[in-house]
Order: C-alpha cells, then structure tokens, then sequence
C-alpha cells in the first residue's frame, strides 16, 4: 500500500470534483434541498404540539449524508472512470484496487463531512436544533454510519463488477432502501411488525435508537452501539470480501477488461 | 545475452469453452520492437489484457524483467507503460491535471519538469489547460502517448498507438520510439494494422491466428517466405511469342493491357526472364517490380491462406 498513490488518487478526486457539476449538485445541492424541506417540515411538525417526531426527522436527514455520501462516493468513484473509458489507464499503473477504494473512502469521508457540517448550518439556521449534546459520541455515530456507507459502496462496485454498467443506478438507488426501515427518521418501533425483524438487521436502528436517546437527555446507550458496531462489522467484512471475490471473478471472465468498453 | 524484458511462456485464456489465447509463447529482449499482428478475433487484444494484469490467464506465465509479473505486479508496472488510440485518460480532467495524475501514481520525480519536456515532445502545450473529452481523437492519442512516456519505462505496450493520427505526426511518433530504442534501449511490444509501420519499426513479427502463434520472424523474413514477386513487363513485339515462352517456364501471368503482362516469380528468374524475351526480338520498354510485402503476408493470413514454409 503507497501512500504516495492514495494521495494521487485523492488528488484526481480533487481535480474531478472541480470540473464535475454533477458531483457538486448531487452531493451538495440535493443535500441543501433536502436538509431545508425538513426543516421546514420539521417547524411545522413542531407547530403542531410534536417536537420529537420534528427532531427526529432533522437528525435522521442531517446524519443520511454520511451513509449516502460515502457510499455515493464509492460507487461513483468507479463509474466516472469507467464513463471516461480510463478505468483501465488507471489499473496499469502501479495502482493497486484497494489502494483506490482507500482513497474513495478518505474522500468519501471528507465530502460526507462537508455535507453534514452544511446540513447541520442549514438546520440549525432553520429549525434551531444543535448536535452538540452528542458531545464525542457525534464522532462515533458518524464513523459508524461511514462504515456502513463504505459497505453499500463494496456491495454496489461488487455488482457493477458482476453485471457492468446496466446496473449503474444501483450506486443512487440501492442505499435508499434501508431508509424507510432503518429507523432512521423513527424509531423502529413505529414500523409494522412484519417488517420490524428487518429493521433488526440495521446497524441505523440501534444507532439513531441511542441518539435520540441522548437528544432526549439520557445518555448514550452503549450496548445499543456495540451491537451497532458487531452488525457493521459483519457487513463491511462480508462486502468486503464479496467485492474482492467479484473483483477477481471479473479479472477471470474478462469482464474487468470490458468495463469500460 | 540480454536479458529478455518480457517473456511469456504457455500463455492461455479461455471464455466458457472458447479458446481466445491458445498456449503462446514468446519473448522480448532489451532494446528489441516486436509486432504482435493477426487478424480481428487473433487474440492479440486479450494477450495484451493479461500482459497488463486486467485479465487472468488460465494457464502459463508472464515474466517481466525476470521476475513473476502477478507476484511482482507494481514493480513490474512501474517499469513499462502502455497506449492505444483505443484507451483513455479522465475526460473531466485537463491534459495537465491527467498527466500530473499519472506522474504520481508511477512515482515520477521532478514532476512539473517531465511533463514539461512531454507536452513539448508531444507538441500539445497549447492543449494543457483543455479538458481531455473535448479534445480531437488526434489530440486525445498525442496526450496518451504522452502518459506512456512519464515513467520512462523500459518496456511499451502499444496497441495501435497511431491509429487516429495524421501521417505527418504518426511519423513523428515512430521516430521517437525509434530514437528511446537507440538512446534508453526500451523495448516494445507493438500491434498495428498499418504494415508500412510494423515493416518500419519492428525488428520482429509474431503473427497470431485464432489465438495461436501461427509464424515469427522478422519482417523481410515473412516476405521472403511468400515467395514469388511480381513482374510488370511493358513490351513492343509480338505477344504470342511473349506468352508462348513464360509458358514454357510455368509462370502464371496476365496481361492488364494488350502490351503489358504481369508474370508471377520467384525474383532471382527476373533476369534471365527479360534476357530471354530479348533475345527473341521483344522490345522491352518498361519494367517494375513489385516484391511481397508484409501487407501480403497478412492478407493471406487473414484469409486463411497462409502456409509456412
């Protein structure tokens, strides 16, 4: 692993974010939107007698950005150079894959700190709600929702790898399917009881389940994030290896070579 | 000896039954240019894929600067460098920007000064601050070229590097592959379907069909092996005394025109054939000669005709 290269990639990251209106429109502008309408949506809530329903609804958009911003960033990561039919220039050159996906994972962080620290403007302007009562454990919700990110990031480059490009709006899509059930903008508790076994599976519901606990003012509840952290743990590591797994199977059928073509 | 830079051994890739590389085998060494040349579905785009490490092969090896290219791949990679008119580098990104990338991933020092001296050698400084997508498909293979050259390598990959150029600059292009070969000893594996180039550039030829190594030798080698020549014979004089005595020596002719006939032979029977003619009163007012070229040796390759010999 060169560090030398991982800066590079972060460097071509840098210099494709600046010429890529897409990207900025995408990860900033749909997030500005996005954080404005509930807060606003969270006002009115509250308007009507139901301030923890209105915060929850913040919290849950403010802290999306890090499992949709890293994921995105991942995924997209891939596809810009893939589209640019340069995918293959870039793994003939000393570059090693995972010294690229640990440079879509820094710049991933980076752009999903920028987004929350945005949103968290935005809504603390608008809705007058403030993290700081998370204290460090701000920093821990926030790691634990990057890895997640970072796991749909593995599990959607693992389906491009597997089906090419035809599945490229996977790397939009796929993440939002854990949002009506991850407890994200609720608690898990509010679900139907048929799909609520689901919401188990989510490292999110025990995640927000603390969080909103400690913006109630109790305190964090650790057994709650160590579950959390098994359960990330588990999905990181399995799409980790079925990333690598596809990535070598794609190598054997020809298919990493096509990528492009 | 030297050292041989690349050296594949037994190299084999199959796709659900379908052998696309069938058991080659071949080396490079230091300072040699070898075309690799077949016709479309050969298997010369899927030998380049494994010799990159974008594609596994199922059985054989492939050795880089003597050491085991899958277990040695960075060291491997940073010492060659590849280019075809077909790749590309990040279109959102400046020709600048692209090649400052490239500097850094092959770990080349003194950056600004290298890519500097490329972009001049290139003659693409007025393109630097362009975005590569919208670049011409000429500029696009100069800036290309361009990557190949960053790290100095000592071997090139290169598949058709000239193919969207302008002749003038693809000229260009092979006069200073030819001047890294004299001055740095590089060594290139080259594919083209341009046969002037290949007769041009390469010391050496391996034809591939349906994924076999079909014949190798050096460019005057395989039209050598092709035989006869061709000799257009414009004459005044009786034509039945002309085809009665190339009959008798059991050449093929034709005749494009009533006073010009065009025998098939082998080029040493040239000038007995005319002195001959001579002597049997036929004025020869014209000669040419058209030798088999590399073009020819493809051809019928390509149509299945070739036999070695």
């Amino acid at each position: 692993m060169s560090l030398g290269r991982i800066n590079t990639v972060l460097l071509h990251s840098w210099y494709h974010f600046t010429h890529s209106m897409e990207t900025w429109v995408d990860l900033f502008w749909n997030s500005s939107i996005q954080i404005i309408l509930f807060s606003f949506l969270a006002t009115a809530v509250s308007k009507g007698g139901d301030t923890t329903s209105a915060k929850y609804m913040v919290v849950g958009m403010i802290f999306w950005n890090m499992i949709w911003v890293n994921q995105y960033a991942m995924a997209l990561g891939i596809l810009w150079e893939t589209w640019s039919r340069s995918f293959s220039s870039l793994f003939i050159s000393p570059l090693s894959m995972n010294e690229f996906l640990v440079a879509q994972m820094i710049s991933g962080c980076i752009k999903s700190f920028v987004a929350l620290s945005m949103s968290m403007i935005i809504a603390s302007t608008i809705h007058g709600i403030s993290l700081f009562p998370l204290g460090i454990w701000f920093f821990v919700y926030c790691f634990e929702l990057m890895i997640l990110g970072w796991a749909f990031g593995f599990l959607v480059l693992s389906l491009i790898l597997r089906f090419g490009t035809d599945v490229q709006s996977l790397s939009w899509a796929i993440v939002f399917a854990i949002q009506p059930v991850g407890g994200i903008f609720f608690p898990s508790q509010y679900l139907p009881e048929s799909v609520r076994w689901i919401s188990s599976l989510l490292p999110t519901s025990y995640l927000f389940a603390s969080l909103h606990g400690q913006l109630a003012g109790m305190p964090a509840d650790i057994e709650r994030i160590v579950l959390a952290t098994a359960i990330n743990c588990v999905y990181f590591v399995g799409s980790y290896f079925l990333f690598q797994h596809q990535y070598k199977m794609s190598r054997i059928t020809g298919r990493f070579a096509r990528m492009e073509s | 000896m030297s050292m041989d830079v690349l050296s594949v051994s037994g190299l084999t890739k199959q796709y659900d039954g379908y052998t696309a590389v069938d058991h080659i085998s071949f080396s490079i060494k230091r300072g040699e240019i070898v075309g690799l040349l077949g016709p479309n579905g050969a298997g010369k785009t899927t030998t380049i894929q494994m010799l990159l490490g974008l594609t596994l092969p199922n059985d054989g090896g492939i050795s880089y600067f003597g050491k085991n290219f899958l277990q040695n791949r960075e060291e491997s990679l940073s010492r060659m460098n590849f280019a075809s008119s077909y790749s590309a580098v990040q279109g959102r990104m400046t020709v600048y920007q692209n090649l400052r990338i490239y500097a850094g991933l092959y770990g080349v020092n003194e950056t600004d000064k290298v890519i500097r001296q490329l972009l001049d050698l290139m003659d693409i400084v007025s393109i630097k601050d362009q975005v590569f997508w919208k670049l011409s498909s000429g500029q696009k293979t100069r800036v290309i070229l361009a990557k190949a050259f960053i790290n100095n390598p000592e071997l090139l990959l290169m598949d058709e590097p000239t193919a969207s150029l302008d002749p003038e600059i693809a000229e260009k292009v092979i006069e200073i592959l030819l001047d890294m070969r004299k001055s740095r000893g590089v060594s290139i594996l080259y594919t083209s379907h341009d046969m002037e180039e290949v007769e041009a550039l390469c010391d050496r030829v391996i034809f591939l069909d349906h994924g076999k190594i079909l014949a190798e030798d050096t460019p005057l080698g395989f039209t050598k092996r092709i035989g006869d020549c061709t000799l257009i014979v414009t004459f005044d004089g009786e034509q039945k005394t002309v085809v009665s005595h190339v009959k008798s020596k059991k050449y093929a002719y034709k005749f494009p025109r009533d006073e010009v006939i065009e025998v098939s032979l082998p080029e040493g029977d040239i000038p007995a054939l005319l002195f001959d003619l001579g002597k049997k009163k036929i004025w020869i007012t014209n000669i040419d000669v058209k030798k088999p070229r590399l073009e020819d040796v493809f051809l019928q390759i390509a149509k299945g005709k070739y036999e070695l010999r």
